[in-house]
């Protein structure tokens, strides 16, 4: 029972966050009652208790149908709204041709809503599905800049759908706050190059003659310089990451360990040289590009926790392809957004028109628990309750075995177990009965 | 009429007792069949088990065949053996608990501290315990040593390393107490562990294991007979060398032989187990292969039906059919059924139909069917009345699915009208070619004729092809007139286009109008625009951007005539149902972008989108055929101009790329940011390439834009371009200007010998020729080194296809498997199955996307324009 109300607790703070970001949902039907949610199996007297209350909650004035034509009362979406809000000034609407129009865009709007029973879960899938051989298979370079590939056509959606916790191709794209950086291409490019992540190891190389107990390291003056290093800030990091003073030589340091154990030196430089003396860890590469007027960081390889904190960037706009750190970093609902906003992305490249309420459905589903599930054999329908549904799907033995120990109980509510035993599934035209009344006139 | 239905079925694993109970007969003798071909008593053919010949009557419950479901029986084993789909969970057992007391391992205050998660679904307590109790030596209740476990799998256990045998650990897991097992997840009241070793076998009913009689004669058993047969030797042969006091060692052995055979029989693919195989060397189909895979009970026979009423053969197109009526042989029409009640109102038609012999069978009010013959006519007529059923055939209007494989979205299987054909295919519009994806070269479909008054309602009401023109899948249509369909309406609404008074008469008779328009061109000749005109609803308003409107947008002709040619058909204005300017093309027919066809289905309904569709099919056809759509060579020689520009083009592509090989060797080129030098400079070729190719393509279309556009336009590979019904500018400079620079894998062809990539090139020649570049095009042909740069990318092209239908396949089974419960339910939530809530309004705006154009809830800007015209 407590996990239960945890769950309706999660449900209920996710539905009021996604009203925000997007400002589309309607407003009435968001009082949808969770509460209703109870054991199917009822006596009938309880039921029709049940169903009693339930009409007398209906009587709000939700949806108040006037002979099925105008809906007074029945709220268009926000962005209509807006829509329409703007559209009257433009086009200098009278009081009464607004009244008008809103009148007949409500009428419309009652029309268009989907009716109970559509099997929206199965359109979405076909409707990705279906397209699914027009997507390419390769991977696509930025238009223009052919410097940071990202994922696209066939394995990008499968990334994405399966919510695998590693993208192939790991990028941000990171914008900037500050005035002077985001105009100034010199000033972006040192800022970009100042976020990757260096080690030791990429700006020295090292001589060992380990016989006599002495190091050498050499610090690489051009490797140095590309990363924006200067040589002596480098001597000092060596040193303090060796916990010893070296003999400076133009760019060679050298150490004297004659007192110490092999394996303790080689450990020693080891550690040292895999120390991250500048950037953000995870950052391989960066380059900075226009957009719009103004300049924009790119990135191979992701870490938006640490990015985000920068003071120069724009936290706001900043992102990173990778959903999963997004969720962590910002929330379910982020990942939610993010998964809508990497979908459309791909499919729109690859020129495939499918409407953002199919992907949205999809990630809903992907993040309703609170976490992101993808759709693969470990993720949601690993979930279901139903054993046929699973053994139908993968691992048909292991499902049912699994069932037979906890004594699990088939109650065939779901499309695939009603196929199976060969009953009408619950879906559109068989989620209502016609029942007949008999005997008196 | 009154159904069984089942409410839930309850899963369990079966004890020694269930499998008794349920038994009709204890199974003992190995043989099947005795000499003269009769079941052997109490052998696996007994006929209590079942029967399946027809005319026999079960031992059991004396059904018939039809009606015996089947009996198990059973087969007591002289030495238990350990089911092997469960040796893991014993093992799990064995390393929790004490071998003496059974209790779990561990002091009596952990256990109740673990007790709290019992019943939490994500925490695995079962593993949770056995990483506590795996190293415990001694056990905290009884006090005796505990050994280490191992599992040699699938099935042998050891203990210290010493081999314990199934009696053993069915002893030791007989003592774990019900409250302990809570722990592990197991219904404690209906199942106990030491069932995990079994003792009882259950014998499948015959029913499931029919043997087959060959065309030989000779029987021919199923693979679980012959495994079975297996047990029971093995457990006969045993059970005598017991009682002979057969040294142990022989014992073991055949013990061992029983747990083999066991252990296949259940999963003939156990890791560490060779697989049972027949004589021929084909492994057995024992009962995890049964249920298993794509081909298993459940995804092809449980999830997969067969069914009746249905038929299938090749497609043909016949545009003189509406888009809603499929072309029915008259050969399949007299072989489908479809029931009709006869009432008092069709008694008449009804007996028309069985006098003429078009019904098949009468069923009376208690359900009994009498097949329709000539004798018994008379009497079955004289006894006809209302509450009588009959089965008639197919008639024209009745309504039927159609389908074409592989159905990937509920479009592929749609409502249409039977129209009963002679001939012996199939005839569809073929306007409907889109949802299905069928083409003509010999694909076939299947008809299904439904048989329920619910599911003809059903059909008629929500699937027949004018109600599904928009896809859920964008909002846009998907039924679309295209390819030819486009290419005529294409050439009719051109500016230049004008029929004789003949002419458009037929087409005015098409299109079935009564009063004929005066002639708009001359004094008799009408003009395309016109007739296309006729096919509007006459107060229809629009006005939209053509494809004409972005092709100069794209080529943007220095050339002013041509500039002002082609905006006169830049932007279809239709005022009143009259096409005032503009000219037809995929912006108003095509898939997704038709706007035309969008708001005619949209807003003038089913019937209307009908009749446009029937219509504008033929007069295109017509048009095409009449005025000569068609190709020639002729049209790919270019003009001088078209060649001095290639030529130029390609002197071009060789000098610039020369300067970047310079560049590259001197290591002075550029670098592109975060790519190395050789990466840079091939980038750089590619780009080379491909703008190369850019400027031919400009000069060809410039030139063919101005022929369509002109006075005296030739209907050819151009005009399908520009009209949108197939190809691209990309195809024609392939054909007449050049092909341009190869590519594999985004890049330049590089794999192939070592540093070069055909034998005739230099080694490390990085140059154009050397790096696949193409300069001919099809009308000259390739050289030989062309011909294999060309084939390494269309080799690539073929794999790519491979694998991505492959690929996707997949992806979309997975997604189909995860969504298919989410519907919206009656208080407007998406709901999962198990009634989880998903959204709380669809979509955000409760708005289904066929429905809505261009994913916006509403299209506020068209209303304001409709409210603004009814002002005027």
């Amino acid at each position: 029972m407590k996990k239960a109300e945890k769950m309706k607790e999660k449900k209920r703070v996710k539905g009021k966050m996604t009203k925000n970001p997007k400002k589309t949902a309607g407003k009435p039907a968001k009082k949808a009652k969770p509460e209703k949610r109870k054991p199917a199996v009822k006596s009938a007297e309880e039921r029709k208790g049940k169903k009693a209350k339930a009409l007398a909650e209906v009587q709000e004035p939700e949806r108040v149908f006037v002979k099925g034509d105008v809906i007074e009362r029945f709220d268009l979406p926000l962005l209509v709204k807006e829509h329409v809000e703007t559209l009257v000034k433009e086009h200098s609407l009278s009081k009464k041709e607004e009244e008008e129009l809103l009148k007949k865009l409500r009428s419309t709007y009652a029309l268009l809503k989907v009716e109970s029973g559509e099997a929206v879960g199965i359109v979405t899938a076909q409707s990705l599905g279906e397209p699914g051989t027009q997507l390419t298979l390769r991977t696509k370079h930025y238009a223009g800049a052919a410097e940071v590939s990202v994922g696209s056509g066939i394995q990008r959606v499968e990334e994405i759908v399966d919510g695998r916790s590693k993208a192939r191709y790991p990028t941000m794209t990171i914008y900037i706050e500050d005035e002077n950086l985001k105009k100034d291409f010199d000033k972006c490019d040192a800022f970009a190059k100042s976020l990757i992540d260096v080690r030791l190891l990429d700006v020295v190389s090292v001589r060992e003659e380990l016989g006599k107990g002495k190091v050498s390291i050499e610090m690489l003056k051009e490797e140095a310089r590309e990363r924006n290093i200067k040589l002596d800030d480098l001597a000092e990091k060596i040193e303090k990451q060796l916990k010893a003073k070296g003999k400076r030589k133009e760019n060679v340091l050298e150490f004297n360990f004659k007192n110490e154990s092999f394996l303790k030196i080689r450990r020693n430089i080891n550690k040292m040289l895999n120390t991250r003396i500048q950037g953000i860890r995870g950052i391989e590469k960066t380059i900075v590009s226009k957009d719009g007027n103004e300049y924009v960081v790119r990135t191979r390889g992701t870490n938006l926790k640490a990015v985000i904190k920068l003071p120069e960037i724009d936290g706001t706009r900043t992102t990173t392809n990778d959903i999963n750190e997004i969720s962590k970093v910002l929330g379910i609902e982020a990942g939610r957004i993010s998964i809508v906003r990497e979908l459309s992305r791909v499919l729109k490249e690859n020129n495939i028109a499918i409407d953002v309420r199919h992907i949205m459905l999809l990630a809903d589903l992907m993040t309703f628990d609170g976490s992101i599930r993808g759709i693969v054999r470990t993720g949601i329908t690993r979930e279901k309750s139903s054993p046929f549904a699973r053994a139908a799907f993968e691992e048909t033995v292991k499902h049912l075995l699994d069932a037979a120990f906890a004594g699990q109980l088939e109650t065939l509510d779901g499309v695939v177990e009603n196929i199976i035993v060969g009953q009408p599934i619950k879906v559109g035209t068989g989620l209502v009965n016609l029942v007949m009344k008999s005997g008196k006139k | 009429m009154l159904r069984k239905k089942l409410l839930a079925i309850e899963f369990r694993v079966l004890g020694p007792n269930d499998i008794r109970k349920m038994s009709a007969l204890e199974i003992k003798n190995p043989e099947t069949y005795d000499k003269d071909g009769f079941p052997m008593e109490s052998g696996l053919m007994d006929p209590h088990l079942g029967v399946i010949n027809p005319g026999l009557r079960c031992k059991t419950c004396g059904q018939r065949m039809k009606n015996c479901p089947g009996h198990f029986g059973h087969l007591e084993l002289i030495r238990p053996v350990v089911h092997s789909e469960f040796s893991k969970k014993l093992e799990m057992l064995m390393h929790a608990t004490c071998m003496a007391c059974g209790r779990i391992a561990l002091p009596e205050e952990k256990i109740s501290e673990l007790r709290a998660y019992i019943g939490q679904e994500d925490i695995d307590i079962e593993k949770k315990i056995v990483s506590k109790t795996k190293k415990v030596k001694k056990c905290p209740h009884c006090g005796a040593e505990r050994g280490t476990i191992l599992l040699d799998k699938p099935t042998n256990f050891f203990l210290e390393k010493e081999r314990i045998y199934p009696t053993q650990i069915r002893e030791w897991v007989e003592k774990i107490p019900n409250s302990d097992l809570l722990f592990f997840g197991y219904d404690q009241n209906r199942l106990r562990p030491e069932w995990f070793v079994l003792t009882v076998m259950q014998v499948p009913p015959i029913t499931i294991r029919p043997s087959i009689t060959l065309e030989t004669g000779i029987k021919s058993e199923d693979d679980l007979t012959h495994k079975l047969v297996d047990i029971i030797r093995i457990n006969l042969r045993l059970k005598d060398n017991i009682e002979a006091g057969a040294p142990q060692l022989i014992i073991e052995d055949l013990w061992d032989l029983l747990q083999y055979h066991a252990t296949t029989y259940f999963n003939n693919n156990t890791a560490g187990v060779p697989s049972a195989k027949h004589r021929n060397g084909r492994a057995l189909r024992t009962i995890v292969q049964r249920l298993q895979g794509k081909k298993g009970r459940f995804r092809y026979n449980l999830t997969g039906k067969r069914v009746n009423f249905a038929a299938r053969s090749i497609i043909t197109p016949d545009s003189n059919i509406s888009i809603n009526e499929v072309g029915v042989p008259e050969q399949v029409a007299e072989t489908l059924t479809v029931p009709e009640f006869v009432t008092e109102f069709n008694l008449k038609d009804i007996t028309q139909l069985i006098k003429d012999g078009k019904a098949a069978y009468v069923f009376r009010p208690n359900g009994m069917r009498k097949k329709i013959t000539d004798e018994n006519k008379e009497d079955l007529l004289k006894e006809l009345g209302p509450g009588f059923r009959v089965e008639r055939a197919l008639q024209n209007g009745d309504i039927v699915l159609f389908n074409r494989q592989p159905s990937l979205h509920r479009l592929s299987m749609l409502a249409h009208r039977v129209k009963i054909l002679p001939g012996k295919t199939f005839r569809l519009n073929p306007v409907v070619c889109k949802p299905y994806n069928a083409d003509f070269d010999g694909d076939e479909m299947n008809l299904h004729v439904p048989q329920t008054p619910e599911g003809i309602a059903e059909a008629r009401e929500l699937m027949l092809v004018e109600k599904q023109v928009i896809s859920p899948r964008h909002g846009g249509p998907v039924i679309i007139l295209d390819e030819d369909g486009v290419s005529g309406a294409f050439i009719l609404t051109l500016k230049t286009t004008k029929f004789p008074r003949e002419t458009a008469m037929r087409y005015f008779h098409i299109i079935g109008i009564e009063e004929i328009p005066k002639p708009d061109v001359g004094k008799d000749h009408y003009s395309g625009r016109l007739i296309f005109s006729q096919l509007l609803p006459k107060d229809l308003n629009l006005e939209y951007k053509t494809r004409a409107y972005t092709l100069l947008e794209k080529i943007n002709p220095s050339d002013k005539d041509l500039r002002k040619k082609i905006e006169d058909y830049a932007v279809v204005k239709i005022k009143d149902g009259q096409l005032v300017s503009g000219v037809i093309d995929d912006k108003s027919l095509g898939e997704v972008k038709g706007t035309l066809v969008k708001v005619l289905a949209r807003e003038y309904g089913p019937e209307a989108i009908t009749n446009f569709y029937d219509k504008l099919c033929r007069i295109a056809e017509d048009v095409v055929s009449v005025l000569g759509m068609t190709v020639s060579l002729d049209e790919y020689e270019t003009s001088d101009a078209v060649g001095r520009v290639r030529e130029k083009a390609v002197k071009e592509e060789i000098d610039e790329a020369e300067e970047l090989i310079k560049q590259f060797r001197k290591g002075t080129l550029e670098h592109i940011p975060g790519r190395t030098l050789e990466e840079s400079f091939e980038l750089n070729m590619m780009r080379l390439g491909a703008r190369i190719k850019d400027k031919v393509e400009k000069q060809i279309m410039q030139e063919k834009v101005g022929e369509i556009f002109g006075e005296t336009p030739r209907y050819n590979t151009t005009a399908m371009i520009l009209s949108g019904s197939r190809g691209s500018s990309m195809n024609l400079t392939n054909i007449s200007g050049l092909w341009g620079q190869a590519s594999v894998r985004e890049g330049r062809p590089r794999k192939g010998f070592k540093d070069r990539l055909i034998a005739v090139n230099k080694k490390k020649d990085v140059g154009v020729i050397a790096g696949g570049f193409i300069e001919h095009n099809f009308m000259q042909g390739m050289n030989a080194l062309e011909y294999f740069y060309h084939a390494m990318g269309g080799r690539q092209g073929e794999v790519d296809t491979g694998v991505s239908t492959k690929v996707s396949g997949y992806l979309y089974r997975r997604l189909a498997n995860s969504l298919k419960d989410l519907v919206v339910n009656n208080d407007s939530t998406v709901r999962t199955a198990s009634k989880d809530i998903i959204q709380f309004i669809y979509g955000e705006d409760g708005v289904f996307p066929d429905k809505v154009s261009n994913g916006k809830t509403l299209d506020v800007a068209r209303e304001v324009a409709k409210l603004k015209a009814s002002r005027k």
